[in-house]
C-alpha cells in the first residue's frame, strides 16, 4: 500500500481512529495487525518473509543474552539468515547473470536459467533494521526485547516499513514500550508533514519524473537535453524519497511516535561528505556504525586502509540500492568524491584561514553549487542502467548539440526549476529559521500561525498541480 | 486591530486545545481569501492572450475575451507525442447581467463547443470537421453576476467559435465590455453569497459541508481532547469543498444523433477509426469511385481500441442498419493495449459522449476490475474536490512560465512570444513519436499504462482486450468486419520495417481474425506510400490519393 494511494486514505484514518480509543497494550497488538495488513495487502507472501526475519532476530537476540559464551554463533546465524534472504531475493539474478557471462567469456558455455524472483517490498530496510538490533544486543548496547509483539512491531511498524527511515532500537523501542500521547500541536505537525510529503510526491516528484522519463526515453539526447533530464531526475529522486520519509514521520507522529529525520536539505550540502550527512541519514549512520567503524574507520594507521574503508562502505552502499552495475559505479563514484574531498580539505584548509571575510559567502555558494553539480553527475549513473548508454552520454559535448535541442533543454530546465522551487524555498526558509530560532521566545506561537496556512496552501497545490500520472516511490524497489 | 491582535496572542498562548482556536481562525481566513484568489487567477477572464489561436467573439466587430490559451503540449496532462493540432480551449467569464430578462445566446462553431451558464449546459455543438454549425438558445437570467463557461475542443485543422447574445429590452447585438466582466465587490455580502452560490453549483451538499466545516472551526472553543484534533484535521481535509467551481456534468450522449444520420443515409460501408482514418479516406470520393455507393466514417480523434469498441457498440450497432462491411482502422499492436488513451481528460469526455452510461466491459478492462468500493470513494472525493478539475489550467500556466523563462535566456534575440511558440513547436517535434527517436521498448502511445506482459504477445493479451467483444458483437449482428492496419511513417531513408516481434504479432492477429470470420489488410510496405506521402506523424498528406489507393488495394473487399 502506498502513502499516496486511495487505499491508504481509507486505511490510515480507520487505523488512527481505532488506535486512539484502545488501551496501550492492545494498541501495539492492533498496530502490529495493521502493519501486517499493510504489507500483505501487496502480497500475502511478504508477511511470511518479514515474520521469518522477525522470528530469527527475536530468537537470536534472546539467545545472545542467555548464552553469552555462544553469542558470536547466534549473531552469525542471524546475519546469515538476514543477509541470505536479502542476497537471494535481491541479488541472486544479478550474480548469476554475471557469473554466467564470465564463464561464457572464458569459453565455458552455460545457458542462463530463468529466475522469476519477486523483490519483496521494503526488504532492504527491515533486514537492515533487524541486523542493527541484533548487533546492538551482541555489543551490549541495547537490551533484548522479550515481548514478541513489541519486537514484531519494531520490525514491521507500517509507516517506516517500506522505505525507512531505518530506525535503531534505542530510538523506536522505548516508544513502543511506553504509552503514547499526542498533543494538538503534535497532531497539527503530523498532518502538516503528511500534506507536505504528499505535495512533494504528487506535485514535485511526479511532474519532474515525467520530464526525466521523456528525456531518458530518447535514443539521442544531446548534451544539454541529457543534463536537463538528469537535473529533473535529481529533483525527482529527492522529492520522491523525502516525501516518503515525511509521510512516514507524519503518520507516525499522529500515532504518537517520533521517527528519525532522514533528510536535511541535501542539495544545500557544502561537500560530498556533507551530502551524505544530509541524504538518507539513517542509512549513512547505519553504514558508518556497522561497516565503516568495524572496518577501522579513520582510526587506522595507513592512509591506504582509510581510503579502502571509505571505498568499501560506498561500494556496499551502491550495492544496497540495487543489483546492477550502475549502482555499484554510483557507489564507487561517491567513494571517490569523498576521498577527494578529504584530500582537498587537507590541502586547502590553511589557505581558507587566510581568506578575507568578504569571500566566505561566495566561497560557500561555490561549494554548494559545485557539490550540487557533482551529485547530479552521480544521478546520471544512478538513473541509467545500461553501461553502454552511460559511456555514450559521457562522450557528449556541449558544442555538438543542435540549437533546437538547446532550446528544449532550456525549457525543461526552467520547468523543472519551477516545480522544484518549493523544495529550495523550504531549504532557504529552514536555514533562515534555524538561525533566528534561538533569539525568539514565541517560536512555538509562530508555528501555530504558520502551519495551518502552509497546510491549506499545500493541499490546494496538491489538488491543482499534481501530475496526472503518479509513479511508484523510487525507493520501493530497494 | 490591536484588540484582535491581543486576543490572538492570548489564544495562541493557551495550552493544548486552545491553540487550535487560532488554527481554526486562520483556516477561516484562508477560506475567505481563496475564492477571491481563485476568481482572479483561474476563473476571471484575462485580456488579450496574444496567442495565435482562439478567441471568443462576442459578435461583430469581434471582441476578444481571453480564452485560456490552447493546449498542444502539456507535459503529463497530455502525452507529449499527441498531434500538435489536437487542441482544446476553455474560457470563463463572470458577467454582471444588467436587468432581469430572457437573453438569447448564439453559439457558432466548426468543432465541438459547449456553452454553460452557472454550471448548467445551455448549448452544445458536436462537430468533427463538419460545416460550421449554429445554435440559438434562450435563457432567463436574473440581474447580477453569472458565471459563463465556454469550451472548445478542436480536433485538428482550422477551428474556432463565437458566442453572440441579444439583450433585452434593446434586442440588438451588444458587445461585452471590460466593465461588464469584473471581479465582484468583495465588501458586499450579496457578492459573497453569489460567489458561494456560483462556486457551489447550487448543490445542497456544499451547504452541508460548509456547515460541517464551520462546526469544526467552532468546536475547539468547547473541546480540548483528541476529538477536537480529529475534527480539525477533518476540517482541513474537507476545506477544499468550499471552493467548488462550476463543473459541466457528464457530456451528452451523441448516439441518437449518429443513429438518426446512419438510418437516413443507410451507408453501404462504415468506417471506424481515429485521425489515421480521417487523413486517409474521403467518404464522398470513395462513394464516387464505388459507383455511387454510400460511405460513412465514424471518426474519434485520438481514440484507440477502447474508443473503437465504444463507437462500434454504441454509435454503429444501435442504428440497426446492414452495411456490406465495417472497416476498422488501427496502428501497430494497439488492439492489445486496451488502456491506451483512456485516461486523459479529453478522451474521458469523448468516452462520455459515446456511451449513454458507463460500459461494464470498458470499466472492467480499463480499470482492471469492476467498480470497487475504492473507485466509488474516489468518485465521491472528486465530487467533494472538483477544484481538482482546474489542474489542467494551472499546470499549463506553469508550463507557459517555463516557456517564457526559456525564451528569455541569453543568446535569444527573438521576442518573448515568438520565442515561446518556437520552443513549443520544437518540443512537440522532438518528443513526437513520429520523430522516431525513442529508445526501444518506449511506446509513447501506450505511455506507461500498459506494463506487465510482452506488448507483442498477441495471444497472451488478446483476451484482456476489446477485440473478442467486437468480434462477438459483429457475429451476433451478422456484420462483416475488415481490419485495416495503416502504414506508419517511413524513416528518412524510406524504410518501413516491422520488428520480428511485430511481424509475429501481425501473423497471430491475422490468424485470430480469420478464425473469427474477419479480414485483415495491412498497408505496411506499400510501395505507393513513401515518406513524401505523409503530412505530420502518420497522417497522410493527400486524402484523395490515398482513397484511390485504398480503392485499388482493397477493391475486392469493397464489393
Amino acid at each position: 500500500m502506498s502513502f499516496n494511494s486511495i487505499d491508504f486514505l481509507l486505511f490510515f484514518p480507520f487505523v488512527l481512529l481505532v488506535y486512539w480509543f484502545l488501551p496501550r497494550r492492545t494498541q501495539n497488538l492492533f498496530l502490529l495487525g495493521a502493519s501486517y495488513f499493510f504489507l500483505c495487502y501487496i502480497h500475502l507472501w511478504f508477511g511470511a518473509l518479514i515474520f521469518l526475519v522477525t522470528a530469527v532476530n527475536y530468537g537470536c537476540s534472546i539467545a545472545i543474552t542467555r548464552w553469552p559464551e555462544k553469542k558470536k554463533s547466534f549473531l552469525v546465524l542471524a546475519l546469515l539468515i538476514c543477509l541470505g534472504v536479502l542476497a537471494y531475493f535481491k541479488y541472486a539474478s544479478f550474480f548469476l547473470e554475471n557469473i554466467i557471462a564470465l564463464l561464457n567469456n572464458f569459453g565455458i558455455p552455460f545457458s542462463q536459467p530463468v529466475l522469476a524472483i519477486m523483490l519483496p517490498v521494503g526488504i532492504s530496510f527491515y533486514t537492515f533494521q533487524a541486523i542493527a538490533y541484533t548487533i546492538d544486543v551482541y555489543r551490549g548496547d541495547t537490551q533484548p526485547c522479550y515481548d514478541m509483539i513489541d519486537f514484531a512491531l519494531f520490525i514491521s511498524f507500517f509507516p517506516q516499513l517500506v522505505a525507512g527511515p531505518i530506525e535503531r532500537s534505542r530510538v523506536l523501542m522505548p516508544q513502543i514500550r511506553s504509552s503514547r500521547h499526542v498533543s494538538p500541536e503534535q497532531f497539527q505537525q503530523g498532518l502538516l508533514l503528511l500534506i507536505w510529503g504528499l505535495f512533494k510526491k504528487l506535485v514535485i516528484a511526479d511532474n519532474t519524473g515525467l520530464i526525466a522519463f521523456k528525456v531518458f526515453s530518447l535514443t539521442d539526447p544531446s548534451f544539454f537535453l541529457l543534463w536537463s533530464g538528469v537535473f529533473a531526475f535529481g529533483i525527482q529522486i529527492l522529492a520522491d524519497f523525502w516525501s516518503y520519509t515525511d509521510m512516514a514521520r507524519g503518520s507516525a507522529l499522529l500515532l504518537g511516535f517520533k521517527l528519525s529525520r532522514n533528510f536535511d536539505h541535501p542539495y544545500f550540502a557544502r561537500s560530498p561528505a556533507d551530502f551524505w550527512r544530509r541524504w538518507h541519514m539513517t542509512l549513512s549512520y547505519w553504514l558508518r556504525d556497522y561497516i565503516y567503524i568495524p572496518l577501522g574507520g579513520s582510526h587506522v594507521d595507513s592512509s591506504f586502509r582509510r581510503g579502502a574503508n571509505i571505498m568499501i562502505t560506498f561500494l556496499l552502499s551502491g550495492l544496497w540500492h540495487g543489483a546492477s552495475w550502475n549502482f555499484i559505479l554510483w557507489g564507487a563514484y561517491h567513494g571517490v568524491l569523498v576521498l577527494l574531498n578529504r584530500v582537498g580539505e587537507k590541502l586547502f584548509s590553511p589557505i581558507r584561514i587566510l581568506l578575507p571575510n568578504q569571500l566566505h559567502f561566495p566561497l560557500l555558494m561555490f561549494k554548494i553549487l559545485g557539490t550540487f553539480i557533482l551529485i547530479n553527475i552521480g544521478w546520471l549513473l544512478f538513473r541509467e542502467t545500461e553501461i553502454q548508454s552511460l559511456w555514450h552520454y559521457f562522450q557528449l559535448t556541449p558544442w555538438s548539440a543542435t540549437a533546437q535541442d538547446n532550446q528544449i533543454a532550456r525549457y525543461l530546465f526552467s520547468l523543472t526549476f519551477l516545480y522544484s522551487l518549493p523544495v529550495f524555498l523550504h531549504g532557504l526558509l529552514y536555514f533562515w529559521d534555524k538561525n533566528r530560532r534561538g533569539s525568539r521566545n514565541n517560536y512555538a506561537k509562530d508555528l501555530l500561525l504558520l502551519r495551518p496556512i502552509l497546510a491549506a496552501c499545500l493541499l490546494l497545490g496538491v489538488l491543482i498541480l499534481r501530475s496526472p500520472e503518479s509513479a511508484t516511490f523510487i525507493y520501493f524497489q530497494f | 486591530m490591536g484588540q484582535i491582535s491581543n486576543l490572538l496572542t492570548k489564544c495562541s498562548t493557551w495550552k493544548t486545545g486552545r491553540g487550535c482556536l487560532l488554527f481554526s481562525v486562520l483556516l477561516l481566513f484562508f477560506c475567505l481569501l481563496s475564492p477571491e484568489l481563485i476568481l482572479r487567477h483561474i476563473i476571471s477572464p484575462r485580456a488579450d492572450f496574444s496567442r495565435n489561436g482562439w478567441w471568443m467573439h462576442f459578435y461583430e466587430p469581434s471582441h476578444s475575451v481571453g480564452v485560456e490559451g490552447y493546449e498542444s503540449f502539456l507535459l503529463g496532462g497530455e502525452p507529449l507525442a499527441l498531434n500538435p493540432d489536437f487542441k482544446k480551449a476553455r474560457g470563463y467569464l463572470l458577467w454582471d447581467v444588467p436587468v432581469d430578462g430572457n437573453y438569447c445566446f448564439k453559439l457558432v462553431a466548426k468543432e465541438d463547443a459547449v456553452l454553460a451558464i452557472d454550471g448548467k449546459q445551455l448549448a452544445c455543438l458536436i462537430g468533427n470537421h463538419l460545416p460550421i454549425q449554429r445554435i440559438d438558445k434562450w435563457v432567463s437570467l436574473t440581474k447580477g453576476q453569472h458565471l459563463f463557461q465556454i469550451r472548445l475542443h478542436n480536433n485538428s485543422g482550422n477551428g474556432g467559435f463565437s458566442v453572440g447574445m441579444m439583450i433585452p429590452p434593446m434586442m440588438h447585438n451588444r458587445l461585452l465590455t471590460g466593465a461588464d466582466i469584473a471581479v465582484p465587490v468583495l465588501g458586499s455580502l450579496d457578492t459573497w453569497w453569489r460567489i458561494l452560490e456560483i462556486l457551489h453549483d447550487g448543490r445542497a451538499i456544499s451547504l452541508f459541508f460548509t456547515t460541517f466545516f464551520s462546526l469544526c472551526l467552532l468546536l475547539p472553543l468547547t473541546l480540548e481532547n483528541r476529538t477536537t484534533s480529529v475534527l480539525i484535521s477533518l476540517g482541513i481535509a474537507l476545506m477544499p469543498a468550499l471552493f467548488l467551481p462550476v463543473t459541466i456534468k457528464r457530456e451528452p450522449y451523441i448516439g441518437e444523433m449518429v443513429h438518426q444520420e446512419l438510418q437516413e443515409r443507410k451507408p453501404d460501408f462504415v468506417f471506424i477509426g481515429n485521425s489515421m482514418l480521417w487523413s486517409r479516406i474521403d467518404d464522398a470520393y470513395l462513394g464516387q469511385l464505388l459507383g455511387g455507393k454510400k460511405v460513412y466514417s465514424i471518426v474519434n480523434f485520438g481514440g484507440l481500441s477502447a474508443i473503437h469498441y465504444l463507437s462500434f457498440k454504441y454509435l454503429f450497432l444501435p442504428a440497426d442498419i446492414n452495411p456490406k462491411k465495417v472497416f476498422i482502422f488501427f496502428r501497430r499492436n494497439q488492439f492489445v493495449l486496451p488502456r491506451a488513451r483512456t485516461t486523459d481528460s479529453l478522451v474521458k469526455k469523448t468516452i462520455e459522449r459515446l456511451t449513454p452510461a458507463p460500459d461494464p466491459l470498458f470499466e472492467q478492462i480499463v480499470h482492471g476490475h469492476s467498480r470497487s468500493v475504492t473507485d466509488i470513494v474516489y468518485d465521491k472525493l472528486l465530487f467533494l474536490f472538483p477544484i481538482a478539475m482546474a489542474q489542467d489550467e494551472v499546470r499549463r500556466k506553469v508550463s507557459d512560465l517555463a516557456l517564457i523563462l526559456a525564451s528569455t535566456w541569453p543568446q535569444n534575440n527573438k521576442s518573448i512570444n515568438e520565442g515561446r511558440d518556437t520552443i513549443l513547436t520544437q518540443v512537440n517535434n522532438r518528443f513526437s513519436y513520429a520523430s522516431g527517436s525513442f529508445r526501444s521498448g518506449v511506446d509513447s502511445e501506450s505511455s506507461q499504462q500498459e506494463t506487465g506482459k510482452n506488448p507483442y504477445d498477441f495471444y497472451g493479451r488478446v483476451e484482456d482486450s476489446f477485440l473478442p467483444e467486437i468480434l462477438k458483437l459483429a457475429k451476433e449482428k451478422n456484420i462483416a468486419l475488415v481490419f485495416i492496419r495503416v502504414q506508419e511513417r517511413p524513416t528518412e531513408s524510406g524504410v518501413v520495417q516491422d520488428s520480428p516481434e511485430l511481424q509475429q504479432y501481425m501473423h497471430d492477429m491475422r490468424q485470430y481474425l480469420a478464425d473469427h470470420n474477419a479480414a485483415l489488410y495491412d498497408f505496411t510496405g506499400d510501395p505507393e506510400l513513401p515518406l513524401s506521402a505523409y503530412h505530420d506523424g502518420d497522417h497522410i498528406k493527400d486524402q484523395r490519393r490515398y482513397t484511390e489507393l485504398f480503392y485499388r488495394r482493397v477493391g475486392d473487399l469493397l464489393q
